[in-house]
């Protein structure tokens, strides 16, 4: 995965070596310690990518048991948490994954008004900017998941587009679009 | 920290993501979540034995017990044939056509008994869809075994079918141990 923005957190004292192999031999205990240790930035990305809680917690369940299973093929070729995002990312594109595709591809209409006009604020933010979370909790799905992959996360259009089965160039007109909608929303 | 992939990304935006967490715990603790799911997982995975994704993956005790249905279904198989009639018939068995227990199969009757009861026990603490799909597993068996016994009623004297409804007591034990194992993670 390219540098990103975000960065990964440095191993912490508690990660323990053994409780990957623990896991993949069946140690749901030590599958649990695992998911301690990273359900941070996995609740982070998820959030980030649905731009809902109850749907960040359900990426989050997803991704994890999805993890379990898969984690008899983790040779430890990429770090565990870079192995951990991908998984991450690739459950929330494919599944339900016309969904997401739909939702990249669909690029906005000329004619429609991109503005904050558009977009309903609440009377406590009126006066000052929003922060970046809300904002990005707020753009239109395909934008949003362009650019926290791209913008935050370092994948590149062309990984996005592999992930996802839409073309680069959609990629690049949704990641144009999120940039623009956050600039309005952020420095209005 | 310079991302080379975003050259075009608005200085003051590229400052924001950077300040981004990381790390965002989830408000409510989803393990117990997961950990259910895991649980159920490895139920459906003794049950559903062609998943061989997921087994591949699994323990070895459930790898075995999901081996262990395979070979049931190959001896229901194989004993349906060895059973069956001369004409297309239909036939359709009932406990009357089943011969008595001879001497040699009292014992894996027995011990089936025994594990079915410490099942029993056990089963009234877990998930009833976790019930349901152990005791679906269970009357496959059950029906595998009333066709060999059956086809061992008509040809007593076979070598072959004996060891054949012998093997299904087997499997049934084993299976049994298996469902044991798994209600008792529930019990932890």
């Amino acid at each position: 995965m390219p540098p990103a923005l975000v960065t990964h957190l440095p191993a912490t004292p508690s990660d323990r070596p053994d409780d990957v192999r623990l896991a993949q031999n069946g140690d749901t205990e030590a599958f649990a310690r695992l998911y301690r240790l990273h359900v941070g930035r996995i609740n982070a990305l998820a959030l980030r990518l649905t731009g809902e809680r109850r749907k960040a917690e359900e990426l989050v369940q997803d991704a994890f048991v999805r993890a379990w299973q898969k984690l008899g093929t983790f040779r430890g070729e990429s770090a565990l948490p870079t192995w951990l995002h991908r998984l991450t990312v690739n459950v929330f594109l494919l599944d339900d994954r016309s969904d997401r595709r739909r939702a990249l591809r669909e690029l906005p209409e000329e004619s429609a008004p991109e503005s904050m006009a558009a977009i309903p604020r609440p009377a406590m933010e009126t006066e000052d900017r929003i922060d970046l979370e809300r904002a990005i909790a707020r753009l239109p799905d395909g934008a949003r998941i362009a650019f926290v992959l791209h913008d935050i996360h370092g994948y590149d259009h062309a990984e996005i587009a592999a992930m996802s089965g839409v073309a680069p160039a959609t990629i690049r007109v949704q990641l144009h679009r999120a940039r623009r909608r956050l600039k309005e929303m952020l420095d209005p | 920290m310079t991302d080379p992939r975003t050259p075009d990304l608005d200085p003051a935006l590229r400052a924001r993501i950077a300040d981004l967490p990381a790390e965002v715990m989830p408000e409510r603790d989803l393990w117990g979540d997961i950990r259910a799911r895991l649980d159920a997982d490895r139920v459906r995975s003794i049950a559903a034995p062609n998943q061989a994704a997921r087994v591949r993956r699994l323990p070895t005790w459930a790898a075995r017990a999901a081996a262990a249905l395979v070979l049931i279904a190959g001896t229901a198989t194989l004993t349906r044939w060895m059973s069956r009639p001369a004409t297309t018939t239909v036939v359709v068995l009932d406990s009357a056509a089943v011969a008595p227990s001879t001497e040699g199969l009292v014992s894996y009757e027995r011990s089936a008994e025994e594990l079915t009861v410490a099942f029993e026990a056990r089963a009234a603490r877990l998930d009833p869809a976790t019930v349901e799909v152990l005791e679906r597993s269970m009357r496959t068996i059950d029906s595998a075994i009333t066709e060999a016994r059956a086809a061992l009623a008509r040809d007593p004297a076979s070598p072959a079918i004996r060891g054949y409804v012998e093997a299904v007591y087997r499997q049934k034990i084993d299976f049994l141990r298996r469902a044991n194992d798994v209600a008792r993670l529930w019990e932890l």
